[in-house]
Parts: C-alpha cells; structure tokens; sequence
C-alpha cells in the first residue's frame, strides 16, 4: 500500500485561480516574457500565456506549480501570495524614505590629465576659479547632515580632486566631527586617477578608512591613448600609484572604473586581461556618456549602441569562459542588473532606478557653489544646458534645492510606472528612468522609447542575461552568486 | 523622401482606439499613424518611407497587428488585476513612513 495519497487527492476542488498583476512582452521569436510587480520572471509560449489569461490552465502542469509560486496566480482569495508581493515590494521600494546617500564634492575642476572624452575637466593653474572653498564646503556639509539617509557617502570629485587634497582634508576632518553627535554610517571615497599619490595621502587615507575609486582603461597603449598626459605615463603611474595604494589601505579598498571608446572595442578581451594581471575581481564594462568634451570631440558619435552591445556582450562571454575555468572574476553592470532580476533588493545605481535616482539617491555639489541633481547633470550644464542645475549652496536652504520645482518635475514626469511604453513594459521592474540622459539626447525628461538608445541597450542587456542563464545552468548558478554579493 | 500610405481598418467592437493607438506607438520609429472613426470602424493610416520594399511593409504590418493583440490582452489583465494590484500596494505602505498620515 502506498504511504501517499494520489495526486489528485490534493486538488483542490475548485479548480479556478486568479490573475495577479503581471507585465509580457515578445521575448523572441518562439517565447513570451512575463513579469510580476516585484520582476520574477518566467518565459512562456503565446499559447500559455492565452490560456494563463483565458483560464485554460491544466492546474497539474509544471507551468501552473511556477505560476502559482513566482506569484502569478493565487487561489481564488488567498491571502499569502498578496502578503509576499508587499513585503517584496516593501523591500524593494524602502530606500525612498531615506534619500539621498552619496554626495558628491567637486572640490576642484583642475586636472593634469587631457582626456577627450572627459566631461568636465580643465588644465589650469588657475586656483581661483576652479577650486570649491570652504565656506562652499561648510555650507555643502549643513546640507549632507540634512539628508534622512543612515548611511551617507561622500565622494570627492573633479577634476583631479588630488589637487586640493587641502580642502578634502578640512571636509573629512568637519564631516566627522559632525558625525560624533549625528551618528550616521559615514563613508568616504575620492575618485582620482592616482598619479599624484603620496605617503602623506595614503597616510590622511588610512586614518580615516578613505577609499579610492580610480579609472583603468586597459593595457598601457590604449590607457595612455584614452587618458593622455603631457609626461606620456598615465599607465605608468597608474600601476606605481596602485601598488602603494593597495599596500597602504589594503587590496580591497581601492576600486576601478573604464571607458569604453572606439579603440578599446575590438580590445575587450585585452582589458579583462589587464584588470587581471593587475589583480582585480571585476570590471564595469559601459558606455561613453553622451555628455560634455565627449560630443564637442565627437567621441560619443565614434560607435552605436549596437557596436557597444558587441563589446559588452563579447566581454560577458570570455567573463562567464574565465570562471568556468576556475578564475573568479564578474562584470559589474551585469552584476546591478541581475540583482534586481533575481533578488527582492534594490541596488540603487542611480541610472536604473524609477523614481529616477537624481537628487534622492546621489547629489553633487559643485567647486563654484552650484548643486546638480546628479553627476551627469553637471556634465550637461558644462554644455550649457541647465536643466538640473538645483540651486546654489551659498544662498539656497535644503528646502529650496531638494523641493525645487526642477527635481520634483523631473522626478514625476519620469517616472516609468506612469511613462509611455514603460508603464506596460516587462522589463520595467529592472530599468530605470535616466531623465538626464534622456533631456541631453530628446531635450525632454522621457524621450520616446522606440528611438531611445538608453531603452535599446538596456532591453538588450535584460534578453541577453536572461538568455544566458536560460541556456546554461551553470551561467544560472554563477549570475546567482553576482546577484547575490 | 517619398512616402508610402497604406489605412488599416479595424471594428470598433473588437477593439478600442486606446488599444491600437498603444501599439502604433511602440512603431513610432518605423511609421507615423493618424487615426479615423467612421461608424463603427476606426481607420488607421500608416504612413512610411518609400525605401520600404513590399516585403518590409507586409512583415511591419503583420508585426503592428501581432502588437494589438497583445495591447489588447495586455488591457484585459490590467483591467482584471486593478483591485488586487491595489490591494497589494496598500499592504506595501501599510504602517511605512512613505505613508501619508492624513
């Protein structure tokens, strides 16, 4: 006899279920996708999706069971698959009321690099006018000290914000003798190229947990091609300045970031090679930005977002090859992504979230006084387009700038949940708005999706991944573990 | 450039013009669209450019008529979901800060 009863003993008797909110978009030729309101996922056939919709489910398929527990369908009025989608969605969503966690300090435009594509830059020995002052710097640390978040993070920017470590000094110094009364997760990073670093900064760095976040383009020829100097050694003292900087604050505290331009798209495989050889975990693969120095040298029109595709997707594959090889090793865009394709948390990159991330998940306070609602937006107003430039930190409060008609409009009139094609869209949950990038290319904050590159790369980067781990358990495994870090 | 117009009839029993005016602008980069009601008929006219070959304008037709089933499919399962989404963004903000207290 047997110990269990026959499947059909645990049916129940009423066979119907209920639609929960799902999304679905064609995902190729043969397959669907569907997405709930918190991005679970399930590719399906059109047939199943009409039969999903029409209520012609066989209830003992392997379908059902998926559908029923990625939280499709529920029986009819139970309870506990509304319970788990707010609570997801909660988790997802929680961020919000603690805006605004990195702030960005510009304390100096001057730099000793001459990159084409840098935004911002200005080789000048003109103190004066390109340096922020202290009384800037005090007036930007009222405002930090304001933010609800309980974790705040401030970046120092430039320029080579090297060349006034003096004023990064006095706001470290400040922000954590503020920080004894207000008690917040204080952090800071300074984004430098590291050829002009020295004991006497490694050592201000290692006193207050300081972290470095620098630029690595590839191997020697295409770095000092890409980030030139008059000394013809960017290279040189990139890997000199991240020695010293590794053996004095330790391997992890120091992060880098590269560019993607015309030279390095047939060179994908030679840059993960170099981040390898010198020793580090990942790389973010990403595109120019259609900003600043970067469109008057014409460098952003160098290549497509399809060409781009190529490079990332060409990068991805010798990645996932590496780690099946036992080299571990992750690419970090695709890492944000897939975080929000297989986990409840939200990783807040601010050029993938809806409310857009200006102003609430990262601000920037510029060397003359300005306040832009993100780092792109000051790169815009380089261009002379002042859209989210948010006011001016000697002379407007905190209310002034973070309810200003300027980010609230933007904010609102992105907002994907409510934007055309967006709002129905299945790949919704793990995009973004990116209103600063859409206003430099549409001159409006949404642009219309179908001519959109941002809407382009990012669909393509969603099928691929999912495409991916798909076809491949281990590929499934391997982006878990991404996700999951 | 030269264009090429071509008029798709649709009953208005069938579907709405929400509906068909959803799809068209998913095509917004591919054709411009002006839309018509006559009687219980609504008349869209497509308009394109002319270096569009025969098979291209079947192939973009038949995608545009695959992308109104969806929209409307796609209005049947918002319209059928609206009362449960709400309840689960109701219980999302229940007793959180992003509350508004009245």
């Amino acid at each position: 006899m047997s110990k269990f009863k026959e499947l059909e003993s645990y049916a129940t008797e009423d066979s119907s279920y209920e639609l929960l909110p799902f999304k679905f978009d064609r995902f190729n030729d043969e397959s669907y996708i569907i997405t709930n309101i918190v991005g679970e996922y399930l590719l399906i056939e059109h047939e199943d999706l009409e039969a999903l919709v029409h209520r012609k489910l066989d209830v003992t398929s392997r379908l059902y069971s998926q559908l029923r527990s990625k939280h499709f369908i529920r029986l009819p009025k139970e309870k506990s698959p509304i319970e788990f989608l707010a609570l997801k969605l909660r988790t997802k969503l929680s961020r919000l009321s603690q805006f605004t966690n990195l702030h960005i300090f510009v304390v100096t435009l001057r730099c000793d690099h001459s990159c084409p594509y840098c935004q911002v830059s200005r080789q000048s020995e003109d103190k004066s006018s390109f340096d922020m002052t202290r009384d800037m710097a005090d007036k930007s640390l009222d405002f930090v000290f304001r933010s609800p978040s309980p974790a705040i993070k401030i970046e120092f920017q430039g320029g080579e914000p090297l060349l006034n470590f003096e004023l990064i000094k006095y706001i470290v110094d400040s922000a954590e003798s503020r920080n004894r009364v207000a008690g917040r997760d204080l952090a800071f990073v300074i984004a430098t190229t590291l050829s002009l670093i020295n004991d006497e900064i490694l050592d201000f760095c290692k006193l207050h947990k300081i972290q470095i976040s620098t630029s690595l383009d590839g191997p020697e020829a295409l770095h000092n091609s890409n980030r030139p100097r008059p000394s013809k050694d960017s290279h040189q003292r990139f890997v000199a300045g991240l020695e010293k900087a590794r053996d004095r604050l330790g391997y992890d505290q120091i992060s880098a970031l590269m560019t993607t331009t015309e030279l390095s798209l047939d060179k994908v495989k030679e840059i993960i090679d170099e981040y390898l050889r010198l020793g580090f975990k990942g790389v973010f693969l990403r595109p120019l930005s259609p900003y600043g120095f970067a469109i008057k040298t014409k460098r952003f029109m160098a290549y497509n977002t399809e060409r781009w595709l190529q490079f990332y997707k060409s990068g991805l594959d010798y990645i996932i090859e590496l780690n099946r090889n036992g080299v571990e090793f992750s690419e970090y865009y695709s890492s944000l992504i897939l975080k929000k394709i297989l986990t409840a948390q939200e990783p807040g990159y601010v050029d993938l979230m809806s409310p857009a991330g200006i102003g609430i998940a990262a601000i920037v306070f510029n060397y003359d006084g300005k306040v832009y609602a993100s780092d792109e937006s000051r790169m815009l107003a380089e261009m002379g387009d002042r859209t989210f430039e948010l006011g001016n930190i000697l002379s407007d409060s905190y209310e002034d700038i973070i309810l200003s008609d300027k980010l609230l409009d933007a904010l609102e009139e992105s907002f994907t949940l409510s934007a055309p094609m967006c709002s129905e869209c299945a790949f919704e949950p793990y995009c973004g708005s990116e209103p600063v990038y859409h206003h430099a290319i549409h001159k409006d904050f949404l642009g219309r999706k179908p001519e959109s590159e941002f809407c382009k790369k990012n669909m393509s980067i969603f099928k691929h991944l999912i495409t991916l781990m798909e076809s491949n358990s281990d590929t499934k495994k391997l982006f878990l573990g991404w996700a999951n870090r | 450039m030269s264009k090429r117009e071509l008029t798709l009839k649709f009953d208005e029993r069938v579907y709405s013009v929400e509906t068909i005016q959803k799809a068209a602008y998913r095509f917004i980069n591919k054709f411009t669209a002006d839309f018509e009601l006559n009687d219980r008929e609504i008349l869209c006219h497509i308009t394109i450019d002319s270096e569009h070959s025969d098979s291209q304008l079947q192939k973009l037709k038949a995608d545009f008529k695959k992308e109104i089933l969806d929209q409307h499919l796609r209005q049947l399962i918002s319209k059928e979901t609206e009362v449960v989404r709400n309840l689960i963004l109701s219980a999302t903000f229940l007793n959180t800060d992003l509350q508004e207290v009245e």
